[in-house]
């Protein structure tokens, strides 16, 4: 213990002088790169020359995940940057199964494993622990979720039914949006750029230490994005302006404890055009406007770990959205309360179990195109899970049981058990297979709002001139939860650290689907003659299967140049059914993802990206197979400096994604996704 | 873009041109991308689990553990637990030198947690759901602790490997080095990314 070839105390009392990195690397010599012998490599690298060695990412991935069963994909931080994206939907392109089309310049329509459309309502979406799934429509309001992307660690995307650990709501999938702890962004960051359509963005983010043995950050962004065309080359008014800003605090309380402040605020103004629903005015023409909305969340975590090797987190939130757009305007303030505690009773279970209680209340004022009956409410949901872990076989077979029971102030009790076998023969290698069950329960807007969904004319007999119907939708109090019965199965295998795959087959079976059913005309005569087509919220009779394979692959061809890309298939079986929206036709049976990533000297990067979407079907949604490419050139000068261009969309002026699907009456012309271009500077100091 | 003529016109032969279009961009950078045409840059070819076994092999050398009475030739027991860690790389550290002392691999299992004579301690990522409980049937024992778990120096590990911008960076709880009556030389903590309990 006194003998090494640089005693420490020695090293300590001669060389403190030094500069660190010299000190660490004369205990070394300097040939070690040279050494084709990774055993003698190991031996060789100094800790100052391992910490400036770059290792590919690929093989991180993958065994970040070989522990999962479930068909989860990572979207790091690196991930982000490369592929160039300047808000969340669009990183959300870069995972595998899950469908993002891009309504207009501010709206997405996102969904993983069908069902899409703008308020796609089965998948949940988290931030930092904060849902931001709303629970008004059932879906997200994707143009109010943002944070400076930069501070964000990984996306954590999870296909397939998440609903013991996340509840309700988690049918398809979770969507886990993880920013970095606070002493990963110390010092200061800048971003500026502009584009054509990315007209243009700043962000700036402090972080420095707390008093304490902690540490903080602050951020401040704002960005302004151009409206898009339409398919006759018409600017639409769809434009997006954001401001928002926000802090995080981490801090130490002892070594056992730990706790985490964090929040934003924002103001974003989307342009929007507002069109005919109803046949009275002031409905009856198409106008534009900007929907205002700006809101706040303020979110403390307790962490702790006991003295028998347990932990436990204690998190509440608030959160509060305020919206004003002509056809509706709400104000709704979240309460939200979730325990979890981790234990491990003995050596072959690892048990959790948690509870959660939340308190929303929505206050909305609305128009001769949306009401709600009441316009104001406060409701209340509450949960509670438990999840065992068993290891059957050390390191080679683990079986997960869990179940959340959840009750809400809309739709019944909902038990959701899910059950996960584990099968790791060896280290590279995993085979995962899964049942479970999970809920979705009905939206306020689904039990309790009558939204005009468009105006047309008809010609009833023995009438002989058109009369005007008005085509509602109408609230259903008595819906039950939408229910799915979901089988997974998945291999991950890490076949070489360059290469690795990830395949997955699903098979869901959905049961009581809320969907609008056509309902019987009724007639009034005063004060003028109006006929109503109701359509009417219902939980589906006929039961609905969808079946999919995901693939992804990533290939790291050589230390400068790496493959990834993702396939997936999804097949609906619904038959046309005339009295029930075209769910199948909602998405594309092929989608595909290829990137290429290259490292063409140390400090310049150039990344592609093609993605092929197929075609939509659905009777209000006919949209082309369409192909796009992206392409990111960087140069960093300096380190901590990047000099960036990007190019979206590279293959057509512009081509559709998806057609608003808000309202039955769709505009004739929709709106495009342009060719755009755009510069950045991003700077770490 | 006020034309409509022109964008009718435009439209009917878009899909075919679009394709076209596609196939020559496609095949444009594939051309552009040749090999040969770019001069490599100099590649590090050690993978992330060889650079993690690496740093656990310098830590070796550079900790200092409470003298009582083991003889200064003694060897120093690498104790590994979880699935295969670190893709077997540490394995290649079986009965290599430190000064004129030997490493010497011992395998543990959490099923039988007995960690008594661990001088350095090796956690998988396997461990990940139960880590703490490895670390307190630890307790104040004089073992170095490491891991590439998340947040296992800030959770009470001794030394945390840690992915930062495709770089393996290294965390160091000095409480927990300190309780174990270890000692690191401080040119060591200097270069951490973090030092948590300072």
């Amino acid at each position: 213990m006194r003998h090494y070839p640089i005693r420490p105390k020695q090293l300590k009392s001669t060389l403190s002088l030094l500069l660190v990195p010299t000190a660490l690397t004369l205990a070394l010599p300097e040939s070690a790169k040279a050494a084709d012998d990774a055993a003698s490599a190991i031996e060789e690298l100094s800790i100052s020359e391992l910490m400036q060695m770059e290792v590919s990412s690929a093989s991180r991935k993958s065994q970040s995940l070989s522990n999962t069963a479930a068909a989860a994909f990572i979207i790091s931080q690196d991930d982000i940057r490369r592929a160039g994206v300047t808000s969340i939907p669009e990183a959300l392109r870069l995972a595998p199964g899950i469908e993002v089309a891009q309504i207009n310049a501010s709206s997405w329509a996102i969904t993983s494993r069908g069902f899409n459309g703008r308020y796609a309502n089965k998948l949940l979406v988290l931030m930092d622990g904060r849902t931001v799934y709303t629970p008004l429509f059932s879906g997200v309001f994707w143009n109010l979720q943002d944070t400076l992307l930069e501070d964000i660690e990984r996306i954590e995307v999870i296909r397939g039914p998440g609903a013991v650990m996340w509840g309700a709501n988690a049918v398809n999938g979770v969507i886990n949006i993880i920013t970095k702890k606070t002493k990963d962004t110390q010092g200061n960051l800048f971003v500026a750029g502009g584009g054509n359509q990315e007209q243009g963005f700043v962000g700036y983010r402090h972080g420095g230490r707390t008093g304490g043995d902690g540490s903080y950050r602050v951020y401040a962004k704002a960005f302004e994005r151009e409206a898009f065309l339409n398919s006759q080359g018409e600017r639409q008014h769809d434009d997006w302006r954001s401001v928002q800003g926000g802090f995080r605090i981490d801090e130490r309380l002892s070594g056992n404890h730990r706790f985490t402040v964090q929040g934003d605020v924002y103001r974003k103004k989307v342009g929007n055009t507002v069109q005919p629903s109803t046949v009275s005015a002031p409905f009856n023409t198409a106008f534009s406007v900007d929907d205002l909305a700006d809101g706040a969340n303020l979110i403390s975590r307790w962490e702790g770990n006991l003295g028998d090797g347990s932990e436990f987190i204690l998190q509440g939130y608030y959160d509060r959205v305020n919206f004003t757009a002509p056809a509706l305007s709400d104000s709704q303030d979240i309460f939200d309360i979730d325990f979890q505690h981790r234990l491990h009773p003995n050596p072959s279970h690892d048990l959790m179990w948690g509870i959660n209680y939340r308190y929303i209340h929505s206050a909305t004022v609305g128009s001769s195109s949306i009401t709600f009956t009441p316009d104001s409410l406060g409701y209340q949901q509450g949960g509670a899970f438990v999840q065992d872990d068993i290891t059957l076989i050390d390191h080679t077979l683990r079986l997960t049981l869990g179940s959340k029971i959840e009750e809400s102030h809309f739709g019944n009790t909902q038990v959701q058990p899910n059950a996960r076998l584990l099968w790791t023969p060896n280290s590279s290698h995993s085979v995962w297979a899964s049942v479970s069950r999970a809920a979705r329960i009905p939206s306020r807007g689904e039990a309790q709002s009558g939204i005009a969904l468009g105006a047309t004319s008809a010609t009833i007999a023995p009438i002989p001139f058109p009369l005007p119907v008005q085509i509602m939708a109408q609230a259903n109090p008595d819906l039950k939860a939408e229910k799915v019965f979901s089988a997974e199965v998945g291999y991950r295998a890490q076949w070489s650290n360059r290469f690795s795959t990830d395949v997955t087959a699903f098979s869901n079976h959905y049961t009581d689907l809320i969907m609008l059913n056509r309902g019987t005309p009724s007639v009034q005569t005063v004060p003028s003659i109006l006929v109503t087509q109701p359509m009417l919220w219902t939980n589906l009779s006929r039961e609905i299967t969808t079946r999919g394979i995901e693939l992804s692959a990533d290939w790291n061809v050589l230390d400068w140049m790496r493959f990834s890309g993702n396939y997936s298939h999804l097949k609906i079986e619904s038959p046309l059914d005339p009295n029930n929206p075209d769910t199948a036709g909602l998405s594309p049976r092929h989608r595909g993802l290829l990137r290429w990533q290259i490292d063409m000297t140390g400090n310049t990067h150039l990344d592609m990206t093609m993605r092929h979407v197929g075609r939509l079907s659905a009777s209000n949604q006919s949209v082309a197979a369409y192909t796009t490419f992206d392409a990111r050139f960087a140069y960093e000068p300096i380190a901590g400096m990047e000099w960036s261009v990007v190019a979206q969309n590279l293959f057509a002026p512009q081509h559709l994604e998806f057609r608003d699907s808000a309202a039955v009456s769709l505009t004739d012309f929709a709106t495009e996704i342009p060719r755009s271009i755009y510069g950045k500077f991003s700077w770490n100091f | 873009m006020t034309h409509p003529g022109k964008r009718k016109g435009f439209q009917i032969h878009s899909p075919t041109k679009r394709r076209r279009r596609a196939a020559f961009m496609v095949l444009a950078f594939g051309l552009a991308w040749l090999p040969g045409t770019w001069q490599l840059p100099v590649a590090d070819s050690l993978s992330e689990a060889q650079v993690k076994a690496a740093y656990l092999y310098n830590f070796a050398k550079f900790v200092e553990w409470p003298a009582e009475g083991e003889p200064d030739n003694s060897d120093i027991s690498l104790c590994l637990i979880g699935n295969n860690p670190l893709e077997g790389f540490l394995e290649t550290l079986n009965g290599r030198n430190i000064g004129e002392r030997r490493l010497r691999l011992v395998r543990h299992n959490y099923a039988n947690l007995s960690l008594s004579g661990c001088h350095l301690l090796y956690i998988g990522l396997s461990e990940q759901a139960h880590f703490l409980v490895i670390l307190n049937a630890l307790g104040n024992a004089p073992t170095l602790t490491l891991s590439d778990i998340e947040n296992f120096a800030e959770k009470g590990g001794g030394i945390g490997l840690v992915v930062r911008d495709n770089k393996v960076v290294f965390e160091v709880n000095l409480e927990t080095i300190r309780k174990a009556g270890l000692h690191l030389p401080g040119q060591l903590l200097n270069i951490a990314t973090h030092v948590y309990g300072r």
